[in-house]
């Protein structure tokens, strides 16, 4: 937004803050956060859970078993893939440059806010399902897809 | 002196109560004039002798016994500032433990500082606790790492704003 323009009536102003580490190869890290323990508790459920490690047991037996390849990935910046739901601006710190002492709207699940778990799993959830992956239901954090092996064999993926 | 009568205590408080009347500064003390400044109490039951005192605050009186061993088993070191508070620590029921549950907490809270781990060097390097921190480290050390590292997490994070 424009420097001096005020927020819309129905946002919250939560405090941004920037967490700094060092890794193990000296390499300095950085990461901002909002201040989502200062904003009230979302009134729809936030809860969000993860696979179990006895699932992921099962599922790497069943693919050693089935003789099916493994492979392993990473989605980085995960979070802000997901569109949030709750509706909070901050005041842009020295960190954003030339844009310092503006509003900024936050529309991402960024690390900290309450929903933003939520948020993510429900963005991900909704992206399986659009390549049509379906949930296992013994476990819902497993996800599978019906396929056909190269020799004419139905196994799921 | 109150020896050998049993005072009934007028009822133990609730749990929400006892923290009331914790936060509660504003809270108005009335000692009994009936008990002055010292209580003993012979429980014939129990054959102990108790101290006691009598007052009575906003919400009930506090007549020794349940409601305070309820309080101090609540929270004693602020059952005890409570008790400081409002002048209290010369009365019979609080003279004998008062000062000592403060000591007692200002060397509980001496050990947690002392426990609590210095997060502001990892590896021997300064961490920053704020963006101005970093800057200000990078130009003492002539480096620009930490603002490398605020560039590279703004350019990820942008997308969000």
């Amino acid at each position: 937004m424009d420097l001096g323009a005020s927020p819309p009536d129905d946002y919250k102003e939560i405090p941004l803050r920037m967490i700094f580490d060092v890794k193990m190869d000296f390499t300095r890290k950085a990461c901002l956060v909002a201040g989502g323990h200062l904003t009230d508790p979302p009134e729809a459920l936030t809860y969000s859970s993860v696979v179990s490690r006895d699932s992921v047991w099962l599922a790497f037996m069943l693919a050693k078993l089935n003789g099916l390849d493994m492979i392993m990935t990473d989605i980085g910046k995960a979070y802000l893939n997901a569109e949030v739901t709750e509706k909070y601006y901050a005041i842009a710190g020295p960190e954003f440059g030339e844009l310092q002492g503006r509003t900024v709207v936050i529309v991402r699940a960024l690390y900290g806010l309450k929903s933003a778990d939520a948020a993510w799993n429900h963005h991900l959830a909704n992206e399986l399902m659009q390549i049509e992956f379906e949930p296992v239901p013994a476990n819902p954090n497993v996800w599978r897809r019906a396929h056909v092996k190269s020799d004419g064999t139905n196994y799921y993926e | 002196m109150a020896q050998g009568r049993k005072v009934a205590t007028v009822r133990a408080l609730r749990s929400d109560e006892i923290e009331a009347s914790l936060n509660n500064s504003a809270i108005a003390i009335d000692r009994d004039p009936f008990y002055g400044k010292i209580g003993r109490l012979h429980d014939e039951e129990t054959a102990r002798v108790q101290r006691i005192s009598r007052v009575s605050t906003g919400i009930c009186r506090l007549d020794l016994d349940e409601t305070l061993t309820a309080m101090k088993e609540m929270n004693m070191p602020r059952c005890a500032e409570y008790a400081e508070r409002l002048g209290l620590t010369d009365e019979p029921a609080f003279s004998h433990w008062v000062k000592f549950a403060l000591k007692k907490r200002d060397r509980l809270l001496k050990k947690v500082f002392r426990r609590k781990r210095s997060n502001r060097f990892k590896y021997g390097i300064a961490v920053p606790r704020t963006v101005k921190e970093a800057y200000a480290l990078d130009k003492a050390n002539g480096n620009d790492s930490w603002a490398k590292a605020i560039k590279k997490e703004m350019s990820n994070v942008m997308i969000a704003f």
